[in-house]
């Protein structure tokens, strides 16, 4: 039954269906090449959304697929494209906690000479990524999925497993906490 | 106001919906994950909106990424499958063969693996043959090379760590400062997973690495038996650290600039 008033843990979700009656295996190479194939786009556009830098977008695509190797889930249709888009929103999400200090350093040393270079959306995701380094995890998906992705509620909701109504819950304490992050 | 730039980013959504379908919707089909009346859909919205049509067409430009590179990490990086798998995988070729060779093929496909006709280090009273190799490559701009002991690399590099092992191995790099400290250069949180590795000659890590600081620092390929952490302690400045027993380790002197 489904939780109300918060979003399940992904273990939780309804994940895509194992593959067949096989016994638990990992994706082979040549189906691994096909979901590669399939998905790269994918995860290396969205990670280069979350993350903002091409190089950091590469490594993610490459330590995505190493988690789709050793998935062995039925990859295919909406659920697996769901999956994908979960797996590679954590996975940049913990790139950028782990990273934190690193991008702290880039925003102090290296974001003040680029300024007249940026539109005002990019220095909103700019900030952005910053919180979301240190947002609580089921904060910063929900805000990665509207703010980055631009998703509707209603998607959103589907990826997170839970109402629209807890989206908008979600998003209220992700600017609450925001607010006092800039303020203080 | 302090919440400008979400109040901005939530403006750039808003336009966004407005002109259609989302990105999640447009990777459907992109994918093939969007079929029947849903896809057809799409496709006609497609048609009719040409900025929505623009979109689509950026999602299917290929990124720039070094596939064949990926492909191969990940090759290296495949686990061993068991010994169910490959029983499941006979399974499947045996609809296609006769079934006295399948049962004949079945006994040899779930046989052990063969001892291996060379030492492994991890296997009591074989002796070692081979050494273990640490390599960094570094990625400076969009140059990548080899990186010589005593190179220099600066924080802007990634740096990736390339290895040869003679036996499959769980394996750690961890770097010892000017002033001993030691610390993990490998693997960072989001790599625990593909630690154990081999064996292979040239085997790419998963992930690359800045580093920080400067002065000659000293990085240890630490090799350990599968099911053993590769946890040292420093015993000071330019010595290799103390590991666990069963581990073995190879050295790495960079300059940080």
């Amino acid at each position: 039954m489904r939780a109300s008033g918060h979003c399940l843990t992904e273990r939780a979700l309804g994940f895509p269906h194992r593959a067949g009656h096989s016994p638990p295996m990992v994706q082979s190479s040549r189906e691994l090449a096909r979901l590669y194939a399939l998905y790269k786009r994918t995860v290396y556009r969205r990670s280069l959304q979350i993350l903002g830098n091409p190089a950091d977008a590469e490594e993610a695509v490459q330590d995505v697929f190493l988690k789709i190797q050793r998935t062995d889930l039925e990859l295919d249709g909406p659920q697996g494209l769901a999956w994908v888009y979960r797996t590679t929103t954590n996975h940049c999400l913990d790139h950028l906690r782990v990273h934190k200090r690193r991008r702290e350093i880039i925003n102090e040393d290296v974001r003040p000479m680029m300024r007249d270079r940026h539109s005002p959306s990019n220095d909103a995701r700019m900030t952005l990524r910053a919180l979301l380094a240190k947002a609580d995890p089921r904060l910063a998906r929900c805000a990665t999925y509207v703010y980055i992705d631009q998703l509707p509620h209603t998607e959103v909701a589907r990826l997170l497993d839970c109402s629209e109504r807890t989206v908008n819950n979600l998003l209220r304490r992700f600017r609450a906490w925001a607010e006092t992050q800039v303020k203080g | 106001m302090a919440l400008d730039f979400l109040d901005q980013l939530e403006a750039d959504a808003a336009a966004r919906n407005a002109q259609g379908p989302s990105d999640l919707a447009l990777d459907g089909l992109l994918t093939g994950a969007l079929e029947g009346d849903e896809a057809s859909a799409l496709r006609a919205e497609l048609d009719a909106n040409p900025a929505l049509a623009e979109r689509y067409a950026a999602m299917q430009v290929e990124p720039p990424l070094d596939d064949v590179r990926i492909l191969s990490t990940l090759a290296q990086n495949a686990p061993k499958p068991s010994i169910w798998q490959r029983l499941f995988d006979f399974r499947i070729l045996g609809g296609l063969i006769a079934l006295g060779g399948a049962a004949a093929a079945v006994v040899m496909m779930s046989r052990e693996p063969p001892a291996e006709p060379t030492g492994d280090p991890f296997d009591p009273g074989v002796r070692m043959k081979g050494q273990l190799k640490l390599e960094l490559r570094r990625k400076r701009g969009e140059v990548v090379e080899r990186v010589a002991p005593g190179d220099g690399i600066r924080a802007t590099d990634r740096v990736r760590f390339v290895v040869g092992l003679d036996a499959r191995s769980r394996v750690g790099i961890v770097g010892v400062e000017a002033d001993g400290t030691l610390y993990t250069a490998w693997p960072l949180p989001e790599h625990t997973a593909q630690t154990i590795v081999g064996p292979g000659k040239s085997i790419e890590l998963p992930g690359a690495v800045t580093f920080a600081g400067s002065g000659e620092e000293r990085l240890y390929l630490v090799a350990c038996a599968p099911d053993v952490e590769p946890k040292c302690t420093s015993t000071g400045p330019k010595t290799a650290p103390t590991c666990p027993d069963g581990c073995r380790t190879a050295e790495f002197f960079v300059r940080l600039e």
